[in-house]
């Protein structure tokens, strides 16, 4: 009828033209047009205009006006010309060496916390989603533990491990796994009962079902934990850091304050901002690529 | 015919089903809880009591006072007007805190929803500082404001303003356009679109945010009163508290300071959620 | 399940004494906190093995209950359902198993998101172990090219058109060599038009196979136009109010929408499922499903 007789099925049909395939116009061309069109909007130069409108003020409170309690703050002049200065005044710029070993140190407890976290609290969420019982024995504890600020572990994390990393990883790990474990299992119980009743009707067995339905469905929800778990990494870290410990950007915030060389907070505080973007943006593009069905649904996100 | 299932067929009494509430109460997974909590907190005693019966430290548990030990101190210290003091203290810093972010936040938040050009303008500053945890703030803080208390007040701020603002955004921008242009056909005003269809629409993801933010605000504020000192010698806020005991070496202190910060974090979490109830009714039909 | 390597053999091969399902006096209480709804009431239906069976009701009356009962995702409160003589569900055995010899395609479309149409489609034979993953995918491909779904084959079901992935889990279904086919209003949320192009890709599926088919909708036409028997529900609680054999020959096409049988036909089965609605109406259900 449709179907076997003429050589180009039904699919072609309403179906998604790959743009450049047909005579349609090229990949470039799409994208030189979005951007023309972009440029006539008002939407870029009103960004601008914030970001100008922002770092003037940033600047003439501090510096131009000197503004009465804004003056003690350092100015961007004075911390652009520190930050980038090859002989720093206070000793900490991108040139020294002293700069990177604070990033290091804090990078690296990031990293071993925020993997631990994830391995745990992905299994222990999927545990918990998949079975009801094993919900019914850790849900309680995980919610009464919770509520507890992980700041205010930090004393009792200083007792139980010894050492000076170990307290600050704990704390670091304690935070991310609250995160990951409930947007775990939030995705896990958020995947549509239909897709659980399709693989069963189809064969599957507990583990397929297991793997290929709760899996991957609860991936995005996953993702979205994972962001929020190294926003929340970040912020105790940088607390644990700033109470007890050596080194690392929480540390040099402390210190500088505490030593009164204040643009080198400035320094710390930004470089935070930086580093704390470019992994939650990592963490984005890891799931984009992970999960490449959601990127390539009907007509973009 | 075969057995049939449940057919308990409890006519509500008094209006109130008790069969569902009885089930809740007395089920499997009720019964389950209570049995991990309870293999918990006998683990816990064991580990930390096995070196005063054994002369063997566990790690990590032998290390930590034992439950039995905190409730002991609990209620010493229950008497003492210190920790009280501390309980008002720390309310006092994180309902200002959170009250100043939702003042601010709100407003900030639906202007930016509502207005393109005011989002084209605030956005980009608003997300290039937010990657920048609050407590990197402390410092700064502390130089600009005159008092301490200002400077903890301010950093706290911070933290619950970030969250609102982005739940309030993200709520406003996914309310369904047709309910808009409903109104809109049927003759509504600006005013009236953003006050009877805006605002109640976002109302979900205000409380959202409001939940969220409440648990960031006692984490800064804690965290803020452990970095900063407290102000004061005595009731310097819960952090202070804990901080100084375990400077001072009262280990059981520690853990009660703890566990009487989780339970204020809850119930303010709690008094969210129930105020949420009542401001959004037609949500529990749900 | 042998007979998942022959699905596609042509019609005549397979022994069409599969598939003849029996429903004996099948009644259903569910009892969400502590309330009792009876959803379906001492309700029989036999299906003849090949069968395309359209069951027909007004929202909320207890016919997905049915299909849930065969498919095995609820359990009974009382009766048997027979599959080719063999037990399924009854009174010592409250709930079936759940197995690709009934397998079901969904209202709201069940294809995995995560998988591409092929992957979907090799899904089943894969996990029952019967063929390998390759072999699985190649069968799969061939079938879905047969459905014109052969470009498409290996995009994700977010990127085709809700008509495409719906003949895609119908494949997917098919590759099974189920014995009993379950759709439970598969093409409710369509437009007119795709869903006319979709009953003769199933009306094309079903003269290859010769599955038989149980098949919930509430759109009456579609019910005649499709099947050899319409059976027509009672609102809640459920049973079998009338039954209408459809004699117009296969293979059908929409030729025939414009024929006097057709029209017969529906002016027969009309008042019935008329009365049933306004009864649903009056007793404002909301939908169960």
């Amino acid at each position: 009828m449709y179907v076997k007789q003429s050589g180009t099925p039904l699919a072609t049909a309403g179906g998604p033209t790959a743009a450049g395939g047909r005579g349609g116009p090229s990949r470039s061309a799409i994208l030189l047009y979005r951007w023309r069109r972009a440029l006539r909007e008002p939407t870029p130069y009103l960004m601008l205009v914030g970001l100008t409108l922002w770092f003037a003020s940033y600047y003439l409170f501090t510096e131009g006006w000197e503004l009465p309690r804004f003056e003690k703050l350092p100015g961007p002049v004075e911390v652009v010309t520190e930050w980038f200065s090859p002989d720093p005044v206070w000793g900490v710029s991108i040139y020294t060496e002293e700069y990177y070993r604070h990033i290091l140190a804090s990078c690296t407890r990031i990293l071993i916390g925020f993997c631990i976290a994830t391995t745990l609290g992905v299994s222990v969420g999927l545990m918990m989603g998949w079975s009801r019982v094993f919900k019914d024995y850790t849900f309680p504890i995980l919610e009464t533990l919770r509520p507890i600020p992980i700041l205010a572990w930090v004393p009792l994390a200083i007792l139980m491990f010894s050492g000076t990393e170990t307290p600050v990883i704990f704390l670091t790990t304690l935070a991310s796994f609250y995160v990951t474990v409930l947007n775990t299992l939030l995705g896990v119980e958020s995947i549509d009962k239909s897709y659980f009743r399709a693989a069963a009707c189809l064969g599957s067995k507990r583990h397929h079902i297991f793997w290929h339905v709760v899996v991957p469905g609860a991936m995005p929800y996953i993702f979205t934990g994972l962001q929020i778990s190294m926003g929340v990494a970040w912020f105790s870290l940088v607390a644990a850091e700033m109470v007890s410990g050596e080194f690392g950007l929480g540390y040099l915030i402390v210190t500088s304050y505490v030593n009164v060389t204040y643009v080198t907070i400035v320094i710390g505080m930004v470089t935070l901002g930086i580093i704390g973007y470019i992994t939650s943006a990592m963490i984005r593009k890891t799931g984009d690529i992970l999960m490449e069905w959601r990127v390539r649904t009907l007509g973009g996100r | 015919m075969s057995a049939p299932s449940d057919t308990s067929g409890s006519v509500p009494f008094l209006g109130i089903n008790w069969a569902k509430h009885r089930k809740m109460l007395f089920g499997k997974s009720t019964q389950r809880g209570v049995l991990a909590m309870i293999a918990f907190l006998l683990l816990w005693e064991v580990g930390s009591r096995w070196y005063d019966w054994f002369g063997v430290r566990v790690p990590i548990i032998g290390l930590i006072p034992a439950p039995t030990a905190v409730v002991e101190s609990w209620g010493d210290l229950i008497d003492s007007a210190g920790y009280w003091l501390s309980w008002y203290q720390s309310t006092l810093r994180v309902f200002t805190g959170f009250i100043a972010a939702m003042i601010f936040g709100i407003p900030f938040g639906l202007a930016m929803a509502v207005n393109r050009y005011f989002r084209d303008i605030f956005f980009p500053p608003f997300e290039i500082l937010r990657p920048i945890p609050p407590l990197a703030w402390v410092p700064a803080s502390l130089i600009f404001w005159p008092t301490q208390e200002m400077s903890i007040a301010f950093v706290t701020f911070l933290g619950a303003f970030y969250t609102i603002v982005i739940n309030v955004l993200g709520g406003a921008r996914s309310i369904d356009v047709r309910y808009l242009r409903a109104a809109r056909s049927m003759g509504a005003s600006q005013w009236h679109l953003f006050s009877r269809i805006i605002l109640p629409g976002t109302l979900p993801s205000i409380f959202t945010g409001a939940a969220v933010g409440m648990g960031i605000t006692w984490e800064v504020v804690v965290a803020a009163e452990m970095i900063s000192g407290g102000g004061r010698q005595e009731g310097g806020g819960l952090g202070f508290f804990i901080w100084n005991s375990y400077v001072g070496g009262s280990l059981e202190q520690i853990v009660v300071g703890m566990i009487s910060i989780g339970i204020a974090g809850y119930v303010s979490s709690s008094i969210i959620r129930k105020m949420g109830d009542l401001f959004m009714p037609w949500r529990q039909l749900f | 399940m042998a007979n998942a390597a022959h699905a596609y053999d042509p019609p005549g091969k397979t022994a069409a004494k599969q598939g003849h399902i029996s429903i004996r006096n099948l009644s259903k209480v569910y009892d969400p906190e502590g309330v009792n709804i009876t959803a379906v009431d001492d309700c029989s239906l036999e299906i003849q093995p090949g069968e395309v069976c359209m069951i027909v009701g007004p929202s909320g009356c207890g016919k997905t209950t049915l299909l849930n009962a065969i498919a095995g995702f609820h359990s009974i409160s009382a009766g048997e359902i027979f599959l080719d003589g063999e037990l399924l569900c009854g009174p010592k055995k409250p709930q079936a198993s759940q197995g690709a010899d009934r397998v079901v395609v969904f209202q709201n479309g069940a294809l995995f998101p995560w998988k591409t149409l092929t992957d979907n489609v090799a899904y089943g034979p894969m996990v029952q172990g019967l063929l390998s993953k390759a072999q699985a995918r190649e069968k799969a491909r061939s079938m879905l090219a047969d459905a014109g779904l052969g470009e498409v084959a290996d995009k994700y079901p977010g990127e085709v058109s809700s008509g495409m992935a719906r003949r895609a889990e119908i494949v997917r279904a098919l590759i099974n060599g189920p014995k009993v086919l379950l759709l439970d209003e598969p093409y409710r949320a369509m437009d007119a038009l795709t869903k006319s192009i979709m009953h003769e890709a199933l009306l094309e599926m079903y003269d290859r196979t010769k599955v038989t088919i149980f098949f919930i909708t509430h759109d009456l036409e579609e019910s005649i136009f499709l099947g050899d028997r319409v059976v027509v529900m009672t609102t809640r609680p459920c049973r079998a109010k009338k039954i209408v054999d459809i004699k117009i020959p296969r293979p059908r096409d929409y030729r025939i929408l414009h024929s006097e049988e057709f029209r017969q036909l529906v002016a027969e089965t009309k008042d019935a499922v008329h009365e049933e609605a306004t009864k649903a109406f009056e007793a404002g259900e909301r939908e169960l499903a």
